[in-house]
């Protein structure tokens, strides 16, 4: 069999999608003897140019280079993946688009940091045709082999895109929202992780981003007649569940 | 039909009798005040004085997700996985569960293939019901489901310090082993208890469905604004279909792995999901969540009853305890009879 050629790029993001193809330890050996790695910058120094079949994408775009970066890499490559939910959504570098982002680049780095140009954190599908996307923060080990087994067959895989809840409650567990009044994101939040948060007794921050069709005000109602503090409704919805460019119609829908 | 007189204190030493040779499921306390179906460990965890159970017994014939069948790397053939030996007994069921297995029964034996891998779980599972009093959420009595004609190979009716079991098949004969023969036969006096019981229980009730036109009401008003109003509170999390005892839908997905294994699995779905009614081509034919509520009341109260006979609810109140938004099942029919009698007198003036 041909071997697949695939490209990892990492845009503004913490790598942590890049760290979990070198988390499938058992399985290293046999996507190397399957697939050609392109420009995986975590693993290997070496940057081989040209074409690509699929270019796995990481993180979001937040400064002009990544924008370049990203056209550049769409040029060159068949397929673009969204990888994780950064690429995805937009992620926690878009949490909050009320603060300028020159305001948070100096909040961050202060005035010794090396200057660069700060632009509004997007996802990819701000600028670019994105043909999949595979969610999480980090991506799911099993949906990332998943992935690479279908792209070797040609095609995509069925990733699954109901709520947190749909897992949650196949594993009988409490529901947090009902039993203890806390914000919990699971019915804001794609599901695919098994509700390993909620199993292990803590709310669903939302890491896998949107479901498709998120219900920002019914949720946010819920859990304000609950008798929860609208902050912190607010704070845990934008932290991931609400993609970019939310933040204003979060507000609205929060009165 | 016999009914047996088994004092409680014995009780322990039965159930570790039938845990030596079965695989036993009781009801055990999940938090404060949820349950659960669980493996038969330590008698001190048994709760048989619970109302429900988080999710219902189908979990046990139908689990929420399910290898169909698979290949290993390099086979041309595909194999079914196997499924304990054992028979499963799931101890204190109640009767709206109860009746909520006879409506699988119904829905995964009535094909021209009945499911296969329903129906060899099914083949295992050996029912003990047992007696329950009503909570707030409780309309069983409504959906005529509030006491199991059939349906269990035994039934405890709690006494006090004592059970009438009655026993429903040849299977729950066995299940007593030898204290079928010993125990003493129940006595007029008990049956008077019994009924007496029965009576209190059925005065127990607080919630009621008028069943008569519920058909007629979702059928009539399909355009009715409370599906709107619903579509506005309802999260779509799924969570009153999944915790169903009768709901069924299933969504079948196939994966492979690098290594060249295949396996194609069906894993539980629901009508609320978005994704549930698309199709290729990515259209949509439910894309409104009010239409998805409405869809899902339809269905289970007219559609099934229209293709099996009798409604896909048994009144159990699990959608009702379980919704975030608290989207009351019986409220939302009494919605729709107001606006329909409202829309009557409206012409009537």
């Amino acid at each position: 069999m041909d071997q697949l050629v695939i490209g990892i790029f990492g845009l503004t993001g913490c790598a942590g999608d890049q760290l979990t193809i070198l988390n499938c330890e058992d399985e290293l050996l046999l996507i190397a003897e399957k697939v050609t790695m392109k420009s995986f910058n975590m693993a290997s120094s070496r940057e081989l140019a040209g074409r690509v079949e699929v270019a796995l994408v990481e993180g979001s775009v937040c400064q002009p280079e990544d924008l370049a970066m990203l056209r550049e890499i769409r040029e060159r490559s068949r397929h673009l993946v969204a990888f994780g939910t950064c690429a995805a959504f937009g992620g926690m570098a878009a949490m909050d688009q009320r603060v300028h982002p020159e305001v948070l680049r100096d909040t961050v780095y202060g005035p010794d940091g090396e200057p660069f140009e700060a632009i509004r954190a997007r996802p990819l599908s701000s600028f670019v045709k994105v043909d999949f996307v595979l969610p999480g923060c980090p991506v799911e080990k099993g949906q990332l082999l998943e992935t690479l087994s279908c792209l070797l067959k040609g095609s995509f895989p069925d990733i699954a895109c109901t709520p947190v809840c749909a897992e949650c409650r196949s594993r009988e567990n409490l529901c947090i929202v009902l039993e203890r009044d806390e914000v919990c994101c699971g019915a804001l939040t794609r599901g695919g992780c098994g509700a390993r948060c909620p199993s292990l007794d803590v709310s669903c921050a939302g890491c896998r981003g949107p479901v498709e069709d998120a219900y920002y005000a019914v949720n946010a109602d819920l859990l304000k007649g609950r008798g929860i503090d609208r902050e912190k409704i607010r704070k845990k919805m934008m932290l991931f569940s609400a993609p970019a460019g939310m933040g204003e119609r979060l507000e609205r829908e929060f009165d | 039909m016999r009914i047996l007189r088994f004092h409680k204190s014995h009780l322990e030493v039965w159930l570790d009798l039938i845990a030596e040779t079965a695989d036993l499921y009781v009801p055990k306390k999940a938090g404060e005040k949820a349950h659960r179906f669980e493996r038969y460990e330590d008698f001190q965890e048994v709760d048989l004085s619970y109302t429900r159970t988080i999710l219902p017994p189908k979990k046990f014939l139908f689990p929420p997700e399910e290898t169909l069948f698979s290949r290993d790397a390099g086979s041309d053939s595909y194999h079914v996985p196997e499924i304990p030996d054992r028979d499963v007994v799931l101890f204190g069921v109640h009767p709206c569960d109860i009746n909520g297995i006879r409506v699988l029964d119904v829905f995964f034996g009535s094909f021209d293939r009945p499911d296969y891998y329903y129906q060899r779980r099914r083949k295992k599972l050996r029912i003990v019901g047992h007696s329950c009093m009503p909570d707030e959420n409780c309309f069983c009595q409504s959906m005529d489901a509030e006491t199991a004609a059939s349906g269990f190979d035994l039934f405890l009716n709690d006494m006090g310090d004592h059970y009438l079991v009655t026993l429903g098949t040849v299977e729950g004969d066995l299940l007593l082993g030898d204290r079928a023969d010993t125990l003493p036969e129940a006595t007029a006096e008990d049956m008077t208890e019994l009924m007496a019981g029965i009576r209190r229980r059925r005065e127990a009730f607080t919630l009621e469905l008028d069943t008569s036109i519920v058909p007629q009401a979702v059928s009539l008003h399909q355009t009715d604004p409370v599906w709107e109003e619903l579509g506005e509170k309802c999260l779509t999390c799924g969570c009153c279909s999944l915790g169903c005892p009768t709901c069924t839908c299933f969504n079948i997905r196939d994966t492979n792995t690098l290594g060249g294994s295949a396996k194609r699995s069906r894993t539980w779905d629901a009508c609320l999901y978005r994704d549930f009614a698309t199709v290729a081509g990515g259209y949509n034919f439910r894309p409104n969540r009010g239409r998805r509520v409405q869809h899902r009341y339809y269905h289970k109260q007219v559609g099934f009853a229209q293709s099996f006979g009798q409604p896909s609810c048994v009144g159990c109140g699990r959608c009702i305890k379980m919704c975030p938004t608290g989207i009351h099942f019986v409220e939302v029919f009494r919605a729709l009879q107001e606006n329909s009698l409202k829309q009557e007198m409206g012409r009537d003036a």
